[in-house]
């Protein structure tokens, strides 16, 4: 019919698809065993870094390609030393396409950090801006934390940047297992604690409370705030707990986490905090409160079963241990 | 005139607003020859979007609906159509500022004052806003797109979306009587995790209501007793009081305390699955205004064969002897078609049902801290009906820099006037007053205030093969207008797909290409051998 619209067919779409990955496989072939050709006499040159380079884009994971390359640009400070600028910045480029491409990819990072010691002045502002855009695109990309901990050794970043980095990301989501352990690093070096209890100065251990007080209260299924949590509270022994300014705060996050299990009766979560904080406080004391809490943790949750008995046995076994010393 | 406009064709549609632009590129996408007239000279109708000089051309002209039916001959009877329908009403202009400037004539450029406190302020003349015509984009019916309703799926899913483009509302508002002010409304998990305005209990009320309707389909046992009553109760049984039950009610159900609890339901099950896919609020704005989404459709049902006459009358449409439309007089032209679609407001047995409340806007200064747009849902205040006002900035396409575009929306009581009057006082100064107002409140540099009817149609008063379909409303999205369309769509042609996906361009078969592209696959074919060997 006149004027109407033809369209390929699904099989018609698939065939050209084939003729093309047939195409490409040739291609790749081809230059795969030139590469190798031109290794072997020894020709690390620009027409090497060339063909390599349009390799890698296709495919960026080709490990020893990128070590051909290693090869060439070590080759090139001996012979040419001033013109490996123009080589690394090449490779820089390189790499941002790889990393495009698959921003997961472990050769293409770890190229590019290799390509930062070779050369004495970084452009770290243009470094930091990539790692910026690949942790909006996606902020769990632990390749790109990997790299952006390496760069702030390389160019000296104050740790406070770094920690108003990962606040700013944990307020974009929360759910964010690496900016909390990033959290978790840069802290205790930044502001550290006086007393050996608690793990922080106590102003800052405040703060952090709050912080993930409002993160467990706004979602309390999520693990990444608990397991935070944890980490920030409980790094000490009942003992030296004694009036100590983190037993105040332990009471205090013992309330707020209370209250929560009374809005949220069935999480899981909460109740098992809510039998650490016990645990911590007064584990002989509290007893019989953690072991219904455990009671309870079988029924919601017992597909952790054996974890939550072993849990309540290694309780008992602790208060028997207590009651032992005590009583001596 | 002699231009050939294809007669009989399958589908006439009259009115170019957005449920008729939809309707037609639908039925010109399954290959349906489609006539699409409109006696106005834009494309849009009731939906459409103006610059200041066309806004002034197209509200001057306002003349009063004609008869109804009329017996014309034996057999056959026309209705005749309602031509220049005053569906937009009580139009009131008014300029608050001066009309010359006396500085401005010895420098063309814009006065830029530097005030007490170093800020920079900009003056504006009637004559330099003028001057701007063609930057400031007015909507009739603006309207957001919640981002996975109906609208945007239609949008993706047929690829007219590739002929605009969208912002995300950058932030919700509220009104809080306590403190007399805005108040946000936290909209993702993030933003409830940020707020400062809100307990930590609160917060888990909040995301605990929200989760909970989210699953409503799927948990229906934990709502036997709330499906009952109203959306209050439901909130009272749940304990919600304060800044949390106004977010609820004003911002994400968009409800009042008395509507049932199923609809209050779905808008918020709308509003928090749309969170996310395109930014932090539900909604999308269109770029230069609403009444680029209606031309979207119609350029669809062009590319497709759809045949276009804007500034064509339509007199009245001919029912034959069966009780059937056989077509429409146009110009003196008997255009047979086997379906007609005719706008509710140009259909004279379509009654009014109601109207809406409109004011537009041109200000100095932003609200709240707005680059983009920003949507404030007021809650009802003494009585009247809730407000929603939509605040667009320059980046939106709606005016020049430095000016904003606020768009005020209630149902109609009274007159425009009337019924915006307190809100407009509330948030807005009429005249540049002393300096420390001045840097709160925005001064109003024009305002236009209107009504617009909203229609109803009884289909069982029209021939079967006639439809009517509803202009505007007061709803703060399309996706009505949307499932309507659709409908519409499905009992014309109901084998058919509504909307599929526009192949990609690479697709496309264009005659004699194909032999063209085999030859050209077998010589590459060739060389790839070449280099092989």
């Amino acid at each position: 019919m006149h004027g109407r619209l033809k369209v390929r067919t699904t099989a018609e779409q698939q065939e050209i698809k084939a003729k093309e990955r047939a195409k490409k496989l040739v291609m790749y072939k081809t230059a795969m065993n030139l590469i190798f050709s031109k290794r072997k006499s020894g020709e690390l040159d620009d027409e090497i870094l060339k063909m390599t380079g349009q390799v890698l884009t296709e495919n960026p994971d080709i490990s020893t390609l990128w070590n051909i390359r290693k090869e060439t640009i070590l080759k090139t400070k001996e012979t040419m030393p001033d013109r490996v600028d123009d080589y690394v910045s090449n490779e820089l480029a390189l790499t941002e396409q790889c990393i495009r491409v698959n921003p997961k990819s472990y050769n293409s990072w770890f190229h590019r950090s290799w390509i930062l010691d070779q050369v004495s002045i970084v452009d770290f502002k243009n470094e930091f801006l990539l790692c910026d855009k690949c942790l909006e695109l996606d902020e769990r990309n632990f390749h790109c934390w990997d790299y952006r901990r390496i760069i702030v050794q390389k160019s000296k970043t104050s740790l406070e940047n770094e920690l108003e980095f990962s606040t700013n990301k944990i307020k974009k989501n929360f759910s964010n297992y690496s900016s909390w352990h990033y959290r978790s690093e840069l802290l205790p070096r930044i502001y550290p604690s006086s007393s050996d209890q608690s793990i922080l100065d106590d102003q800052k251990l405040a703060e952090e409370c709050n912080l993930i007080q409002n993160a467990i209260f706004t979602d309390p299924n999520d693990q990444s705030a608990w397991f935070y949590q944890r980490w920030l509270l409980f790094n000490s022994d009942e003992k030296s707990l004694k009036n100590s300014s983190l037993l105040s705060t332990l009471n205090n996050e013992l309330e707020s986490c209370q209250q929560l299990h009374d809005l949220e009766p069935d999480n899981k979560w909460v109740k098992l905090q809510v039998c650490e904080l016990l645990r911590r406080i007064n584990g002989l004391g509290n007893e019989t409160e953690i072991l219904q809490l455990i009671q309870q943790l079988i029924k919601v949750d017992p597909l952790r079963q054996g974890y939550y008995t072993y849990l309540g046995s290694k309780i008992v076994e602790e208060n028997q241990k207590k009651k032992i010393s005590e009583s001596s | 005139m002699t231009d050939d406009i294809p007669s009989p064709c399958d589908l006439l549609v009259i009115g170019t607003g957005l449920t008729e632009s939809i309707v037609a590129s639908a039925a010109s996408r399954i290959g349906k020859q489609v006539v699409h007239v409109d006696h106005r000279d834009f494309y849009g109708s009731n939906w459409a979007t103006f610059s200041f000089n066309n806004l002034h051309n197209v509200l001057g002209v306002n003349k009063g609906l004609t008869e109804c039916i009329e017996e014309t001959k034996k057999e056959t009877y026309s209705i005749h159509i309602g031509l220049n329908s005053n569906t937009v009403l009580n139009v009131v202009e008014k300029w608050f500022i001066s009309d010359e400037d006396v500085e401005a004539t010895i420098d063309n450029q814009l006065r830029i004052e530097e005030t007490n406190n170093g800020i920079l302020k900009q003056t504006w003349t009637k004559s330099e806003v003028l001057k701007h015509s063609r930057k400031f984009n007015f909507d009739l019916s603006p309207k957001l797109l919640y981002s996975k309703g109906e609208m945007v799926e239609v949008l993706i899913s047929s690829g007219i979306c590739r002929y605009a483009e969208f912002k995300n509302v950058s932030s919700i508002y509220t009104y809080d009587n306590v403190e007399s002010g805005l108040l946000p409304v936290p909209c993702s998990r993030a933003d409830i995790f940020n707020s400062k305005d809100i307990t930590m209990i609160e917060k888990r009320l909040l995301m605990k209501i929200l989760s909970m309707c989210v699953e409503y389909e799927t948990k229906p046992e934990k709502f036997q007793e709330d499906e009952m009553g109203n959306f209050g109760n439901f909130l009272d049984a749940h304990k919600i009081q304060g800044k949390v039950r106004k977010y609820l009610i004003d911002s994400v159900a968009m409800a009042k305390e008395s509507t049932n609890f199923q609809d209050a339901v779905k808008n918020i099950q709308k509003f928090v699955r749309s969170i996310g896919r395109y930014g932090n609020t539900p909604f999308l704005w269109t770029l230069y205004g609403s009444g680029e989404l209606p031309q979207c459709f119609c350029r669809c049902s062009a590319v497709f064969g759809g045949v276009y006459c804007l500034k064509r009358s339509t007199r009245s449409i001919i029912i034959g002897s069966d009780g059937q439309a056989t077509g429409i007089m146009c110009d003196n032209q008997n255009l047979k078609a086997k379906f007609i679609l005719i706008e509710d407001s140009l259909n004279p047995l379509a009654t009014i049902k109601s109207g809406i409340s409109r004011a537009i806007l041109v200000t100095n200064k932003a609200l709240t801290s707005n680059d983009q747009a920003v949507l404030i849902n007021l809650p009802s205040l003494n009585g009247k009906e809730p407000v929603r006002i939509l605040e667009l900035s320059a980046s939106t396409m709606a005016c020049p820099q430095g000016l904003y575009v606020v768009h005020l929306i209630t149902r109609q009581v009274t007159t425009a006037i009337e019924d915006l009057r307190e809100v407009i006082d509330t948030f807005f100064s009429a005249v540049e007053s002393n300096e420390n107002e001045a840097l709160h409140k925005p001064q109003i540099i024009w305002s236009l205030h209107f009504n617009i009817n909203e229609y109803e149609s009884y289909a069982d008063m029209l021939p079967l093969n006639l439809y009517s379909s509803p202009g505007p409303n007061s709803s703060m999205d399309f996706d009505n207008h949307v499932i309507q369309a659709r409908n519409i769509f499905k009992s014309m042609f109901p084998d058919e797909d509504f909307l599929p996906r526009v192949p990609d361009p690479e697709d496309v078969i264009l005659e004699g290409s194909a032999e063209e592209v085999v030859l050209q696959e077998s010589l590459e074919n060739q060389e790839v051998h070449n280099v092989h060997e």
